[in-house]
């Protein structure tokens, strides 16, 4: 557990082996510190000490009450630890949701947010389930939960993921007038906690959390493309399927083809490669010869072993890795800048220490924070604006902002441009 | 169509069920179609659908039921979902007044977004839901009655989902005003010039009439 508390130093120095291993699967016993870490949620809930605390201890606004409260006993009905109404897993869903409206009033509760939350409860405390509630609606899927919907331009990306990945399907849910809205809002907005098995959905939630931040939906989006292509990717699967009620009966009846083997299911959502206009991110030859410097394949896999206090075991003969791994998830992209940005940050930027990036970071973050609110009083005024036709698609194009290396920075600029695209595309 | 005379005639109509979140759309659905009732479905997060098969005389009704999310917020959504629809049930709690007030709004929504082939408003049925919890609003009627015309409703249905009451009467209510808003539309279209350039994003469901 000491390790744990090292996380810093591991994660720079063994960034790739985390991925890796998240790949791998994080093992069930550390899933609850180590998702927080991954996500951010440990930093943010050591800057904010307390904060939970007084939340929780406040009533939250009777309006969103009832909605939650609604919400409680529907989530994982079955799951023995949802069984009671006040047994600890209702109470607890309704203290972190609850809390949620109260650190984003603007934004309030999203009925989307219900399962996701009941997934982290299954695996951490409360307090750390409100802190990756906060990371993965404020940085992992930013928009996707507020009014704003983000997911009209994630369906749109994801149609047009289809149609370059599975261009038999795509043609066929075109042919139905079925769109990505239809089946996948729920799908990513739940963050498949309603379509997957549990033990699969777990697995994916460790590519999640490991890989969603930089490249935002891209996980997400791999795994909707291996369920569409699981339903629809055979010519046969298609025929089944005659019509738009028919497709969507069967996709929205997925987890059948998605039985209890996490291994090759993740093997496929590794496999498959997506790249979209905005997560493209090309790699450099600096990430190719990171490649190489990767440890030996005993040592690889180890990391998890030593954190649980394992010592490693010699004398085990070498096994080749099961999967072979895409380059673009062995990237480490938190490194790496999109594609537009100028050369001559990169180096100021890399010799920067951790700590400083970090600081860095935080500082941004209450920036962008202010910025929000800024952006969000102008988007209710445009909103006002959008009704009026001739308006339409020109709003959100604010001032350009300068472009940095901060994740965060490029997620909220695409969500900036999101919805300008999404606006377009409906 | 080909065939003798055992083939039935067959109607696809695709019917949008709204309303507020937590007034029991789903349940109604589940309902009629599965003709089960639980206290805990879950929330809807963006659309969930049903397929209910009738038999209507001689012909055969496929009525497609969309279930859409309650929550505001889906509200970006609607348009994707509200395509083509040939009538609609607007779904309120009578145990919750908010929930009415609401109706008014989904109406407004369903209307801008959706309409007929001949440009009319596509036909919707108000649902007052768990009408079992005592509740009642039938001294209410004559100005039920009246509200329903006032906003262009063409019927409207105190219904439990719980205690199975009215959905199928409602149901066929609204297959009754679909069929005969059909019919208007058939008429209005003159005899062979069934024109064949018809853009197809505008194409109705009905796969009777156009197959």
């Amino acid at each position: 557990m000491q390790a744990l508390t090292n996380w810093d130093s591991y994660w720079v120095l063994m960034s790739l082996q985390v991925k890796l291993q998240c790949q791998k699967g994080i093992p069930a016993s550390l899933r609850a510190k180590c998702w927080p870490l991954l996500c951010g949620a440990s930093e943010r809930m050591r800057q904010n000490e307390n904060l939970y605390e007084s939340l929780d201890s406040q009533p939250g606004l009777q309006s969103w009450v009832d909605i939650i409260e609604r919400d409680l006993d529907r989530q994982f009905p079955f799951h023995e630890m949802f069984l009671s109404k006040d047994g600890h897993g209702q109470r607890g869903l309704f203290r972190v949701l609850k809390a949620y409206t109260q650190f984003q009033p603007e934004e309030g509760y999203c009925q989307a947010q219900g399962p996701v939350a009941a997934v982290l409860l299954m695996n951490m405390p409360a307090e750390e389930a409100f802190w990756c509630l906060v990371q993965i609606s404020e940085q992992y899927l930013p928009g996707y939960y507020s009014p704003l919907l983000v997911i009209l331009f994630d369906a749109a990306i994801l149609s047009w993921v289809l149609k370059k990945t599975c261009p038999a399907a795509h043609k066929h849910l075109q042919q139905h007038g079925v769109e990505p809205l239809m089946f996948a809002t729920d799908w990513l907005m739940c963050l498949f906690t309603r379509h997957l098995p549990f033990n699969t959905l777990l697995r994916v939630w460790d590519l999640f959390f490991c890989y969603g931040v930089s490249i935002r939906c891209c996980v997400l989006l791999q795994v909707a493309v291996v369920l569409v292509r699981r339903v629809l990717g055979r010519a046969e699967q298609r025929k089944q399927c005659p019509g738009q009620m028919e497709t969507l009966e069967s996709l929205r009846g997925v987890r059948e083809h998605v039985q209890e083997e996490e291994e090759t299911f993740i093997a496929e959502v590794t496999l498959k490669r997506v790249s979209t206009p905005c997560l493209f991110i090309p790699l450099t030859d600096d990430a190719g010869e990171r490649q190489e410097q990767q440890p030996d394949a005993s040592k690889r896999f180890g990391l998890f072993r030593k954190l649980k206090g394992e010592q490693p075991k010699k004398a085990k003969p070498k096994k080749k890795p099961k999967m072979q791994v895409p380059k673009i998830l062995i990237q480490d992209f938190s490194d790496v800048m999109p594609a537009d940005e100028p050369a001559v940050q990169e180096d100021a930027e890399e010799k920067l220490s951790s700590r400083e990036r970090r600081r860095r970071r935080r500082e941004q973050e209450r920036k962008e924070k202010e910025e929000e609110k800024l952006r969000k009083k102008k988007e209710k005024e445009q909103e006002r604006e959008r009704r009026k036709p001739q308006t339409r698609g020109k709003s959100f194009q604010g001032p350009k902002e300068k472009v940095t290396d901060d994740p965060a920075k490029t997620v909220s600029q695409i969500t900036r441009n999101s919805v300008s695209y999404a606006e377009s595309y409906f | 169509q080909m065939g003798g005379q055992n083939l039935r005639k067959e109607h696809l109509y695709k019917v949008l069920v709204i309303g507020d979140l937590g007034v029991g759309k789903t349940s109604i659905i589940r309902r009629y179609v599965h003709q089960t009732f639980s206290s805990n479905y879950r929330a809807t997060i963006g659309v969930d659908f049903a397929l209910k098969v009738l038999n209507w005389d001689s012909e055969t009704v496929r009525l497609q039921l969309w279930d859409i999310a309650g929550q505001e917020r889906f509200g970006n959504m609607t348009r994707v979902y509200y395509r083509e629809a040939m009538g609609a049930f607007i779904v309120f709690d009578v145990t919750r007044p908010t929930t009415f007030e609401a109706v008014i709004k989904w109406k407004e929504d369903l209307d801008s977004k959706v309409m007929l082939a001949n440009g009319q408003r596509i036909a919707t049925v108000l649902l007052a839901n768990k009408c079992d919890q005592g509740r009642e609003l039938s001294n209410n009627g004559i100005k039920m009655d009246q509200f329903c015309k006032d906003h262009g409703f063409v019927g409207w249905f105190e219904t439990s989902a719980k205690d199975n009451l009215n959905i199928s009467d409602a149901a066929n209510f609204l297959v009754k005003h679909i069929m005969a808003t059909e019919n208007d539309i058939l008429k209005s279209v003159v005899p062979d010039t069934i024109s064949p350039q018809m853009d197809s994003s505008r194409q109705m469901s009905c796969s009777g009439c156009f197959k």
